[in-house]
Order: structure tokens, then sequence, then C-alpha cells
């Protein structure tokens, strides 16, 4: 491919996003759309760049992404451990299966009002719905990798005598790792959506606080500057996690696929 | 040379850039014949095969299929492609794809008699309401050529259809092809890579060269017109027809390493 | 020379301790009852107005959602998330389908709604409440708003991966716009899409509690206000056995719809690993 060619995607993204922007500044400056409610976009990056030099705003960023690191790292060991022992026994995988079922599709924001009564308004009930939403997503995902092992593979390792052990370091776990990554993918994305929930309706420090606190104060070109920080900060997050995923699949890319739950 | 004609290739050019895969093709089709094209590896024919179906633009020279131009798909022409497996629906059964290219030209009860009489042709009668993910690779073959029958084309264009499909199955599909070629009375232009199945199907053979490609000879196969797998290939005149083709291919190449 | 010994494995004989119909619906309902004895016992022996006996719960459930509540609040919650749902996947494949079946289109809006799809839904709640006020067109706008991305962009890839034979195939088969569009790339999308739709639908149950709760006049949300403020704990209890039975008619209704859609995809994937 000439460099025209695969530098063209880039290029039509970034007309993309500048005739976006360029759209959004008409439409608030021509009275399209309420300016009183909704700032142009010349004004949501005057006051991006405003927070840029406030403290508070780096708090804010920093105070979220610690909630989202706990819940994150939390929900992976309970998942990868409890996904690992229910789905190498048949009998707990059968005898699980439908509390499983009935206890992953519960929205964590109905736990809320419970957690905020019992931990108070504060990181820790933050914590606690965005842990119970990013175990479900890691745990299914580990669950329908440790079940995934080939039997041909399986009864190839038992002929040559490897035992248990030695089968999980060389068979579950290899078979495993792509939907764990995929698990781990899926998961950041529902724990930042949590998280800022949490900070929306709980009123956790972080950014959805702040851009609450923004919005009651008229702050509007402050909170849409935060709306788009928290897109920025979520699509880095999954940027990162695709290049690590790709960096620890790359032996695995023709086996790996997505498991459709 | 054939007296009435249906495709004309006069002069066919097909470049990509400098790369020139098609130099200058010539040849007739005439009305009923099976004609198949073989050549060496890379030598161009699935190119010269899209082109002919009007998949791909050609920089000079002109496609007649009965005295019109070809210049993107024919109505009149029906491709069995070599992929099988991907050019076949897998969320419809048999008998959807192969009435699926019928949906705009004829009413249901039309469409469901033509799917029919196709799939039985090539012995797919029980097979209709299966998927084709169900069927071994061979059937789904089938289906291909039953689908392509079913549209009614004036020519029917295979491109190393039996290439991804092992020698026994192999064997009956060239029976398939010769059977249908016969009872439907439709033109075939056949290509593929295996020199015994050129000649043992078709009643003339083109010889490509490599690229830059043209038509290096344009055979006559005189074998019997009632042709079977035993005792067609076992007559001393298929072994010289076989012979011969070979020879020019290994012609083609030696010609080409000269070139190169 | 001495002969090597072979390892006889002995594969050990099934256990089948229960007849066959009793197995299935023991292994449903096994842990579930024991998890249910075992809270019951538990808040016998030490109560705590926290974590009320299941019994409790079940009559709170009753006194506040069986009954008239059910056609006021909730009925209405689930209708604006139903049309929400519907709004949504129309839009998503709708829009789906017309980018991704251009190029140019395609890289220059990508982007784009890579970026929406990123910022957190309940997010965009408070920000919208403002500029189009309350009411049911707001709720409905809301959640459609911050579902539709998954779909959209899932669509949008699944139309760009149609093989390329099988476009090959429709070409040089005549075959129209319309049914190239019916017959080829919607199915060919289709477990793309689903999948899209399944992330959307986890989505939109958050967003309709989310500005239920924020707008506060009727429907569930409101009722969890209402319940968090009166410190009522069966009730709240309540709204998680509510709003789970609610997750999982979900859940439910989307695999029926998946096993008509992908029948065939599931039979093609067990074909090839066979």
């Amino acid at each position: 491919m000439s460099v025209l060619q695969r530098g063209r995607p880039v290029l039509l993204g970034v007309v993309g996003v500048v005739g976006f922007l360029a759209l959004w500044q008409l439409a608030t400056s021509l009275g399209w759309i309420n300016a009183n409610y909704v700032p142009s976009a010349t004004d949501t990056f005057a006051a991006l760049g405003a927070f840029f030099a406030n403290p508070d705003y780096w708090a804010a960023i920093g105070d979220t992404m610690t909630t989202w690191a706990i819940g994150l790292s939390v929900a992976l060991v309970l998942g990868v451990v409890l996904g690992t022992v229910i789905g190498l026994s048949s009998f707990l995988r059968r005898y699980t299966r439908t509390t499983i079922e009935f206890l992953r599709p519960i929205p964590s924001v109905a736990i809320i009002p419970l957690a905020v009564v019992l931990l108070g308004p504060d990181r820790d009930s933050s914590l606690v719905i965005v842990i119970f939403a990013t175990f479900w997503q890691i745990l299914i995902q580990v669950l329908y990798g440790v079940a995934d092992v080939d039997p041909v593979a399986r009864d190839t390792q038992r002929s040559f005598g490897i035992g248990p052990l030695g089968r999980f370091f060389h068979l579950v776990f290899p078979t495993a790792l792509p939907y764990l990554m995929t698990g781990i993918r899926l998961g950041a994305t529902v724990a930042m959506i949590l998280t800022v929930t949490g900070e929306l309706v709980i009123g956790t420090v972080g950014i959805g606080r702040l851009m609450q606190q923004r919005s009651i104060a008229g702050d509007y070109a402050g909170s849409y500057a935060i709306l788009v920080t928290a897109g920025v900060l979520a699509l880095a997050i999954n940027l990162i996690i695709r290049v690590i995923e790709r960096r620890v699949l790359a032996w695995h890319q023709s086996v790996r696929g997505e498991v459709l739950v | 040379m054939p007296d009435d004609i249906l495709l004309k290739v006069d002069g066919l050019q097909k470049r990509y850039g400098d790369f020139e895969a098609l130099r200058e093709i010539t040849f007739d089709v005439g009305r009923g014949e099976l004609v198949c094209i073989v050549g060496p590896s890379g030598c161009g024919k699935t190119t010269l095969l899209k082109t002919i179906a009007g998949l791909l633009p050609a920089t000079s020279g002109t496609i007649e299929l009965d005295g019109a131009s070809v210049t993107g798909p024919h109505p009149r022409m029906a491709i069995v492609f070599q992929e099988y497996g991907r050019s076949l629906m897998p969320w419809m059964t048999v008998r959807g794809n192969v009435e699926l290219p019928l949906r705009h030209k004829l009413s249901k009860a039309e469409r469901h008699a033509k799917a029919n009489a196709a799939l039985e042709a090539v012995g797919l009668g029980d097979a209709a309401n299966k998927y084709p993910w169900q069927l071994s690779g061979g059937m789904q073959q089938r289906v291909a050529i039953a689908r392509a029958i079913a549209y009614d084309p004036e020519i029917l264009i295979m491109d190393e259809p039996f290439a991804a499909v092992d020698a026994q199955t192999r064997a009956d599909l060239e029976d398939v092809v010769r059977d249908v070629w016969e009872k439907f009375g439709v033109t075939v232009l056949f290509v593929t890579h295996d020199i015994d199945e050129s000649v043992y199907l078709g009643q003339r053979v083109i010889v490509l060269s490599m690229s830059p490609t043209v038509v290096q000879e344009d055979l006559v196969v005189d074998l019997p017109d009632q042709r079977d797998q035993l005792n067609t290939r076992a007559l001393p005149r298929f072994t010289e027809l076989r012979t011969h083709v070979y020879e020019q291919i290994q012609l083609a190449k030696q010609r080409a390493g000269k070139a190169a | 020379m001495s002969v090597s010994e072979t390892r006889l494995i002995k594969l050990p004989p099934k256990k089948t301790r229960f007849p066959k119909w009793l197995r299935l619906p023991l292994e449903w309902f096994a842990l579930p009852i024991l998890i249910v004895a075992a809270w019951t016992l538990i808040s016998t022996i030490a109560p705590n107005p926290r974590f009320p006996a299941p019994a409790q719960i079940g009559q709170s459930f009753a006194t506040n959602w069986l009954n008239d509540t059910f056609f006021s609040d909730v009925l209405p919650s689930l209708g604006r998330l139903g049309l929400s749902i519907v709004l949504a996947i129309l839009i998503g494949v709708g829009l789906g389908v017309l980018v991704g079946s251009n190029r140019w289109l395609r890289e220059l809006l990508e982007p784009i709604f890579e970026f929406f799809r990123a910022i957190p839904p309940p997010m965009i709640v408070p920000l919208l409440i403002m500029v189009i006020g309350g009411g049911d067109g707001m709720k409905i706008f809301v959640i459609t708003l911050g579902s539709m991305w998954p779909i959209l962009l899932n669509t949008i890839e699944g139309v760009r991966a149609v093989d390329s034979v099988q476009k090959e195939t429709a070409r040089s088969f005549q075959l129209t716009g319309p049914e190239r569009l019916t017959f080829i790339t919607l199915p060919s999308a289709s477990p793309q899409i689903m999948a899209g739709i399944r992330q959307a639908l986890s989505v939109a149950l958050i967003l309709m509690v989310i500005s239920e709760m924020v707008l506060a006049s009727s429907g569930l949300g409101y009722r969890i206000e209402v319940f968090k403020q009166n410190y009522e704990y069966a009730a709240m209890w309540s709204i998680i056995v509510l709003l789970g039975l609610i997750g999982v008619l979900l859940a439910v209704l989307f695999q029926i719809a998946e096993r008509i859609v992908l029948n065939w995809y599931r039979g093609l994937k067990e074909a090839e690993r066979a």
C-alpha cells in the first residue's frame, strides 16, 4: 500500500473531526442549538485549557482513575479466581449457571441506594458498584475461556504424562488468555462507566462530580470540557489495552474470538 | 474455428499500473461448446476469467457476448467460483441459495421448479433444505453449479472450481459438469490448472503463456463425445493430447524463464 | 530390548445418582434455594435491619411493585426502555449500513463515532436535561442517544467486512440493491450487529434508571430515590430483585431473538470446529 493509501484513513478521520467541530461551532453561533445550555466548541476548548492549569481538575482525574483502577483490579482478581475454579469443574459450572445468569443482568445502579446507606456516600459505595458490574464481565469471559480447552490438545498432553498442574499452565492458561484479555477490555470500559456513574449519582470525588458541580454552577463550557476529558480518557484506556492485547496475543490471533454473550 | 460464435474475446489486455497481467488474448467460443483454459501457475487465468465475466475492467480489447459488448457483469453469464465456501450464503438453505439469483426474474413457483430441476441435475435432489455448511466440499460446489444452471445462462464460466476438492470428488464433479453441459445445452468456459482435467472435459483446450500472457495454443480435443473417467483416460489419444499440453506448458514456463 | 510400558488411562464410571428428570431442576434450583435458606437462617439468628430476611423482601416486593405501582411506574418505565431500544436499533443499523457501505464516509465518520461511544453514557444525562427539559420524550432521547453507539459501530464494522467473494457473487448474478442489502449485507453483518445490541441493552437499562433518578417525577428511578430517602431497607432490596428480574427478562428476550437470527451462524461455527 502506498503512503497515500495508508495515510488516507487518517487524513479523512482528521477531516471528519475538524468538520464536526466546525459544524458544532456553527450550530451554536448561528443559534441552531440553544447557546445558553450548549457551549460553542471554542468556549469548550477554552474551558478545557483553563482546566489544564487548575489543580482541582487533575486531582479529579486522579480520583477517577484511582477508583477505576482499584475497582478493576479487585474485579479482575475475583473474576479470574472464581472463573477458573468454577470453569474447571463441570459440577460447579452446571450448578452455578442459573445463579450467575440471574445475578449477572442486575444493573449496578440498582445497588446504589443500598450501598450508600450501608457504606456512606463515598468511594467505598462507588467501588461496590464498580466491582459488581466489572466482575461479571471478567467472570463470564474466564468461564468460557477455561471451558474452551481443545479436547484433542488435552488428550495429547495427558498421553504425554503431563499432570493437572502442568496442563493448567500449558493448556488451560494459554487457551483462556484471549478470553481474559477480552474480559479485561470489556471490564475496563464497564468499570469506567460505573466509576463515573458513582461520581454523578453518589457524589464520590472524581470528574463526574466535578462535572455536576460545574453544571450546577452554570458553567456549561466547563461541563462539556469534562465530557470531552472523559471521552479522551476512555479512548486512551481502550487504546492501551488493545496494544497490550495485541502484544500478548500475537501468537494467538487466528484462534481468538470474542464470546458473544 | 466455430461457426456460431457466442463469446468473442479480441485483443484483451489487462494492466495493473506497469504490470501487464494479460498482454493480448484472442479466442472465440462457439455456441454450445465446452472450452477449457489451462496455463502455468501465475499466468493470470483468474484475472482473465474475471475480466471476461465483467467483474474487472479490461484495459483494452473487446469482449462480446452474442454480439453485445461486455462491460460489466452480464445477465446471460453465470459464474462458479473456486471458493465455494465463501460464495454460498451460509444463512440460507441450499434451495435459498439456488433461488436467490432468480428472485428478480421469476415468480415463486417458477423459481421453485427451476431450482428443483437444477438440483436434480447435479444429484442433490434431497439436500434442498439443508444448509451449505452441513454439506461436504464437493456437495457445496454442486450447489454452486446448480445455482449457475438454474440461472439459465447462455454461458457458464467456471474458475478453477475443483481446485480445492480431493481427487475422487474432483472426478465426480467433472462428470457432473459434462452431464449438465449435455443436458442443458449451455456453453461452458472452464479454467483449470489441471492438465488432465482440461483434456478430459474440453472439446477445445486453450493454453496460456506466462505473463505477459497471450494465447499460446488453441487445440482441438478429438476424443469421442461420450467420455467417462475410466475408459477415456486410458485411451492412447488422451495420453498424446495431455502430453502435448504438458509440453506446451513447460515451454511457456521456459520462455518466461528466458525472458526474465 | 525392553518393551515400554503402556499406561491404561481408566476413565471413572459416570456416577448418576439422580434420575434424569430430577437432574436438571436440581442444577437450576439447588444453589439459589441454598442461598435463600442460608440467608433466612442467618437473619433469624443474627438479624440485621440492613439485610432483611428473604421473606420480608418478598413481602416488600409484593407491596411495592405488585399493585397499581406496576402500572403507574414500572410499565411506563419498561415502555420507554423498549421504545428507546427499538429506536437505537433502527438508527444504529440504518446509519451503520449507510456509513459502512461507503469507504469514504466510514473513514470520515468512524473516529467521531468512536469518540462519542467512549463518553460514559451516564454523563450525558445531566447535560441533556438542561437542553431538552424533562418529560417522556427527553428520557427516551437520552436512552436512545446513550445506547446506540455500540450498535452503530458494530454495524459499520459488520457491513465493511462482508466477504468479497459474496459481493462478487452478488454482482455477477445481477442482484438488485435491496436484494443485496436484505440477503447479503444484513445477514452477513448480523453476528456483529447482535453483539452490538447486547452491549446496548445493558447501557440502556443503566440509563433508564439514572435518567429517572435524576428527573425524579415518576418511574423506577424515582421510586429508588424515595426509598433511599426513607431508609426502607426491605424496599431497597426489592428494587434489586425487580431490576434483576427486568434484566433477566431483557436477557431472555435477547437470547430468543439471537437464537432465531443467528441460528445459521452457530451451525456454521460448529461445522468449522469439527
